[in-house]
């Protein structure tokens, strides 16, 4: 009996990291050809014997790279810092404050955050054009920084809900006003959340393409997601390779902030719809 | 009490629940977030309307004309083979297979690997996170060099002496693909999820169940898959209102392709937004593609009321 369950809990295992590893290849197979020498598809074969630096010293040198990781940066920065500063009172004032209408409130952010804001893709195009905005980095920024103002402020809601009422009432009964206990007492509590705010919103304009292909006409401008681009599509040449070097440099700074904050995304996502 | 004394009673009570000061502070602290939701969400939607009843677009660019309903009529429009139809088809059902198929494919690892025996299920799990944790924008693309005809692929399938297949010329292909790469990127959300959900299983629900002389299978259907089902369902109505307009994964990766003839807007995987995007990028018709996007948005609300209906896990949340 006791063999039997070892040599079950064997299969499982078997099983399980075959699954790892089918899943993982395709990672691990561009990771791998980024240091592949030559450029195309037709680069010898699935497993090299070389190993080169070339297509990142090319895509550092011969492209735009990291005028498009500046922009990203500048893009996801600015629109997390705008959502975080515009959400963090209204998800106080939805948490703890009473007021007539809220809870319709409550409901009509829920919804409203599952709403895609591309349906309006020709308004806003219009709107930045008749605010001068069009081909800016500050367009974009105002877009996704006040676009994502629903769902931050449900998010920050719902953690504050989590903390309980008493610490902010031993503060009322002190005598501070709202606008006091909020920064006195709630505000450094709701760091943890603040932080995941950030990098959520920072993540999600990092992965934004339709909004910068639409407002944005000058390559210098794009951002990482859309200047690699180049690399896959254009009709001269496929420079598969350096796209993968690309790719490999791209992901890494995401990878390392998604997994540090993992837990507390997954937290973000799934509080108030799956109670511990 | 007089009927007075007594109204003017309870006015004094509603008075009560929302203090002076209250009220102040409330509006106060929820200006930025109705400042931000009136700007970025209501005036653009409202204006994405107005725009859908003219014929704004590239030939008329700077002098447009209210033209009524023209551009729905155009969409609507049955005997003309409006591509409204097929794609709204396709978006459906790639809506409700991939969403399925992420939810399903994620609930069954985070299961599998839920196993107490294996003492270092924690590293796998923190292997399977990474497609999730790889920015979409680039995994997709990456994907999309990969299914290329001479992608690794193919070049794994010629090992086997099987030809290159052109995977995104296939109607066929393009759709399953598309599927199947947005499961490996879902995928690992919906185990971290599903894992979240099994650990707040009170385990005595189990105990209890066994002093009853109840088996592994009979446990799972009764306490541990309804129990699931009730905390994640409120996920998968955002996932469903995600995939509709998931934009990037068909974009990205088949570009919508393949398209019938030369002549078409629209292929075989695109979505309505993508069908969109195409409408305002190639045709240039502004007119036109607001009117899809005010469509795009109705059907959302009505995918999210729908779906709220169906899966009553939300009622608890009020």
């Amino acid at each position: 009996m006791n063999r039997l369950k070892k040599k079950n809990i064997w299969f499982v295992r078997m099983l399980a990291i075959l699954l790892v590893v089918v899943i993982l290849f395709p990672f691990y197979y561009v990771v791998l050809t980024s240091f592949k020498p030559g450029s195309s598809f037709y680069s010898g074969s699935v497993f090299p014997k070389q190993f080169t630096l070339d297509n990142y010293s090319s895509l550092i040198n011969n492209s735009k790279f990291l005028l498009w990781v500046k922009n990203s940066t500048i893009l996801g920065g600015f629109s997390a810092l705008l959502t975080v500063v515009v959400t963090m009172f209204g998800g106080y004032a939805f948490s703890r404050l009473r007021f007539p209408g809220r809870k319709y409130g409550i409901l009509f952010l829920m919804v409203l955050q599952m709403f895609p804001t591309s349906v309006a893709m020709v308004a806003y195009f219009k709107m930045l054009q008749i605010a001068g905005l069009l081909n800016t980095l500050t367009g974009i920024i105002l877009i996704m920084g006040l676009g994502n103002a629903a769902f931050g402020t449900w998010i920050i809601r719902n953690y504050l809900n989590s903390i309980p009422t008493e610490i902010d009432e031993a503060a009322y009964i002190d005598g501070a006003n709202y606008w006091q206990t909020f920064w006195k007492v709630l505000f450094p509590l709701m760091m943890p959340i603040l932080a995941t705010q950030f990098i959520m919103t920072f993540i999600g304009v990092y992965n934004e393409y339709m909004f910068s292909v639409i407002l944005l006409f000058d390559p210098s401008k794009y951002p990482v997601g859309v200047g690699i681009k180049g690399f896959l599509a254009s009709n001269y040449s496929v420079n598969w390779t350096v796209f993968c070097a690309a790719a490999v440099l791209g992901s890494l700074p995401i990878i390392i902030l998604f997994l540090l904050l993992q837990k507390n995304i997954t937290n973000g996502l799934t509080k108030g719809a799956v109670k511990s | 009490m007089t009927y007075r004394a007594f109204s003017k009673k309870i006015s004094l009570q509603k008075k009560a629940i929302y203090p002076k000061k209250q009220l102040k502070a409330a509006s106060l602290f929820l200006f930025p977030t109705v400042f931000a939701i009136t700007v970025s969400t209501v005036i653009p939607s409202l204006y994405n309307i107005f725009i859908s009843f003219t014929n704004y677009g590239l030939n008329h660019y700077f002098e447009y004309d209210f033209i009524g309903v023209e551009n729905y009529k155009k969409i609507f429009n049955l005997t003309q083979n409006s591509p409204f139809f097929p794609v709204l088809l396709w978006t459906i059902a790639w809506m409700v297979l991939s969403t399925l198929l992420n939810y399903f494919i994620g609930m069954f690892i985070a299961i599998f690997l839920n196993n107490p025996n294996l003492p270092e299920r924690n590293i796998y799990r923190g292997l399977l996170i990474i497609p999730w944790a790889l920015p979409g924008v680039i995994a997709i693309q990456m994907w999309h060099g990969m299914l290329g005809t001479e992608g690794v692929l193919n070049q794994f399938l010629g090992m086997f002496g099987i030809e290159a297949v052109s995977w995104f010329n296939s109607v066929f292909w393009s759709r399953f693909w598309v599927i199947i790469v947005n499961a490996w990127i879902s995928f690992p959300y919906f185990m971290t999820i599903t894992y979240a959900a099994l650990q707040s299983i009170p385990t005595d629900l189990y105990e209890a169940a066994e002093i009853d002389g109840a088996g592994k299978v009979y446990k799972f259907r009764k306490i541990t898959l309804p129990l699931l089902n009730k905390t994640l369902s409120p996920l998968i109505i955002t996932q469903f209102a995600f995939q509709f307009n998931n934009f990037n994964l068909i974009f990205l990766l088949t570009r919508g392709g393949p398209r019938n003839s030369l002549g078409d807007y629209f292929g075989s995987t695109d979505i309505l937004v993508s069908y969109t995007f195409n409408i305002m990028r190639e045709l240039q018709q502004y007119g036109l593609t607001a009117a899809y996007g005010v469509i795009t948005f109705f059907i959302t609300v009505l995918i999210i009321v729908f779906t709220t209906l169906c899966l009553k896990g939300l009622k608890e949340e009020f």
